[in-house]
């Protein structure tokens, strides 16, 4: 199987089609306003003319690239991609202002080819366990591992709690906007059209990040770039004595994405959030964090790629999809006359290794493609400041109206610049609102299913073991920094 | 008694609790899918009261403590902020009225010399500059991505009579 796998992987028109794929990815997941999950949703008719196992390995290619191109934006231009980077910026982007670019994109990209070759490699090994696993987790579990994963965010919030916990609201409250889970009934959509179906997250996304710096830039007349790196750096700018040192966390990131992936419906907007976070509460240095800390970007970049193979392992074995990506790509493997699902690993063995295999081709091209263009991507911030965002801003509005074929996306993108500016008057954290508007929808529906599942009530989240430890921790979580605060007082007090 | 800035955003979230509850109140829907099921309004609900308790904490929390860096600094800060917002605005509008061709390059001439603001670029640049990338962004979205721009409410009867 392994050897008929390499040779299908490695005929010329496979390894062109990968290596084109592969690029395109990496352009949409770089520029901000277009999407790896755009190519993927217009590329879809493109591999349907493919024959044999050529349109597999294109969607494979486009997808791994689309992941991993997110980090150029994040990094250099301080707007991520897509949700999978949004960590990325917070680090990434002031090791840029620090001069740093070529080092923060090694890192990223060590951190992305690590992240995808070992949860690619992890899905092939264990598959079936991983899967019949997520199975086991109910409503309960997901509401749980939800809640604490903003709570979790909310604890790294700089500055006062208050401020995560009423940025996270504000992300579920905006979540609610739309169509209700279970009963689809209509929320605070005033009639309008653009939002009866709830608020488009590119659209939000580039508003918030975009449009709202380069209209607080202006007011603030800090049009200027940041400066480009010119150190020599050798290979990756990134020593493999550095990555040992950094085992501990390349480690949890991996253990995080590779598990948030694999729960349906969540994927790689989710675990590089939740790998940040638990990067910078677990750091000797969490002061430095958010400053232009080298660990965020290795956190965020391993966690989102390690989803990659987490997110395949409910598709392949449930045809259950992980994200918008996956579900896009089972569309893919439908149409090419898959099934997936429980039967596929003895019906279609050699499509799955096929699979499998191109993910893993996918990266290597990524880090080489990467590898060659990390030294020239920073050049972009030689493009003054006044030409380079407003090239920026326009593709922004033209990816944002590209998503309904409406004008009104390019409006809400203005309102979302509204509230991206509000946030940083109030000093609002910009994360957690990100993770509540993308978890809202799965915690309401899960909470709602988990009470009507059991005669016990909100009594059933805390009774089963899993969903209640995760409560636990994200209770304590909420409440550790405070107590320790009143501790530490209490000793100076007495040490006086 | 005079608030502070933080003083007068934690009332404005209590408010804002307050009006969330208002129209969660006025949610409609017609069945409850099952008899434990707590139905679309609780979550929005839970939003409203995490608000106000959020609020509240906030506003204790703040009493004492200073407005800390000013937002934007100077009146004309802005002043600057206000018309960059009108003209990303106008911009919107235009996509209706002019079409994407002719409201992209006046948008990106416009940006280009409003953020070039220190650096004074001739007028000139600024329009084959706008010119180049809203004509090269109109051919890769239209014949790369197949998404149809908007064409222009006014422009269809101009780009007719041409014809």
């Amino acid at each position: 199987m392994f050897a008929s796998t390499l040779q299908i992987l490695l005929q010329p028109v496979n390894l062109i089609t990968a290596l084109i794929a592969n690029v395109i990815g990496i352009i949409f997941g770089a520029i901000p306003g277009l999407t790896g999950s755009m190519a993927m949703a217009l590329l879809l008719p493109v591999s349907f003319g493919m024959k044999g196992y050529t349109g597999i390995i294109f969607l494979g290619a486009l997808y791994v690239g689309g992941v991993s191109g997110g980090l150029i934006g994040s990094i250099l231009l301080g707007i991520p991609g897509s949700t999978s980077s949004i960590a990325t910026t917070y680090d990434g982007y002031p090791m840029t202002l620090k001069g740093q670019s070529v080092k923060a994109l090694g890192i990223g990209i060590v951190s992305s080819f690590i992240g995808t070759v070992g949860s690619v490699l992890t899905a092939m090994m264990f598959c079936p366990l991983i899967a019949s696993i997520a199975l086991k987790l109910g409503p309960w579990e997901l509401f749980s591992l939800c809640f604490c994963a903003i709570i979790l965010v909310i604890t790294i919030s700089k500055g006062d709690m208050w401020n995560g916990l009423i940025a996270a609201l504000c992300g579920i409250s905006m979540s609610c906007v739309g169509f209700s889970p279970i009963d689809g009934a209509s929320r605070f959509s005033f009639g309008i059209k653009t939002i009866r179906g709830g608020i488009n997250m590119t659209a939000l996304m580039l508003g918030l990040f975009a449009l709202s710096s380069v209209i607080l830039n202006y007011a603030r007349r800090e049009t200027v770039n940041p400066p480009m790196e010119h150190a020599k750096l050798k290979g990756f700018g990134v020593s493999l004595k550095e990555l040992f040192e950094h085992k501990m966390l390349i480690i949890r990131s991996f253990l995080i994405g590779l598990w948030i992936g694999f729960l349906p419906g969540m994927g790689s907007g989710l675990s590089n959030q939740v790998a940040y976070a638990m990067a910078r509460s677990s750091s000797k240095h969490p002061e430095e964090f958010g400053k232009g800390n080298s660990e965020g970007v290795y956190a965020s970049e391993v966690s989102n790629n390690a989803a990659v193979g987490g997110a395949i392992v409910p598709m392949i074995a449930l045809g259950i999809p992980g994200d918008t990506p996956t579900s896009l790509m089972l569309g893919g493997l439908i149409i090419f006359g898959l099934e997936p699902g429980p039967m596929l690993m003895t019906t279609s063995a050699q499509f799955v290794y096929v699979f499998f295999g191109v993910l893993l081709l996918a990266a290597l091209m990524t880090l080489c493609v990467q590898m060659f263009g990390m030294r020239t991507f920073p050049r972009i911030l030689q493009i003054p400041y006044h030409y380079l965002f407003t090239a920026i801003t326009l593709i922004c509005f033209t990816g944002g109206y590209s998503l309904t074929n409406s004008i009104n996306s390019c409006l809400l993108m203005v309102a979302m610049s509204l509230l991206g500016l509000f946030f940083s008057y109030a000093g609002l954290p910009r994360a957690p609102f990100i993770l509540g508007f993308i978890l809202g929808p799965m915690l309401e529906n899960n909470l709602r299913k988990g009470l009507t599942y059991t005669a016990d009530g909100f009594l059933s989240f805390f009774m089963r073991p899993v969903s209640g430890a995760l409560l636990t921790i994200a209770i304590l979580s909420l409440f550790w920094p405070a107590l320790r605060e009143r501790l530490e007082r209490k000793r100076a007090a007495r040490a006086k | 008694m005079k608030f502070g800035k933080q003083q007068n955003l934690s009332l404005l979230y209590i408010l804002f609790g307050m009006a969330l509850f208002a129209m969660t109140s006025q949610i409609k829907y017609r069945f409850a899918v099952a008899t434990e099921d707590v139905g679309p309004r609780f979550f929005p609900y839970c939003c409203a009261a995490g608000f106000v308790l959020c609020g509240l904490g906030k506003f204790v929390s703040s009493l004492g403590k200073g407005s800390g860096k000013p937002f934007i600094g100077s009146l004309s800060g802005w002043g600057r902020m206000a018309v960059i917002l009108l003209v990303l605005l106008l911009y919107v509008y235009g996509l209706k009225y002019i079409g994407y061709l002719a409201s992209g390059f006046l948008l990106m001439t416009a940006l280009v010399l409003m953020l070039g603001l220190d650096r004074h670029p001739p007028l000139w640049k600024a329009m084959l500059f706008s010119a180049v990338v809203t004509l090269s962004t109109y051919l890769f979205f239209e014949n790369a991505v197949h998404v149809l721009l908007p064409s222009g409410v006014w422009m269809k009867p101009l780009l007719r009579a041409l014809r």
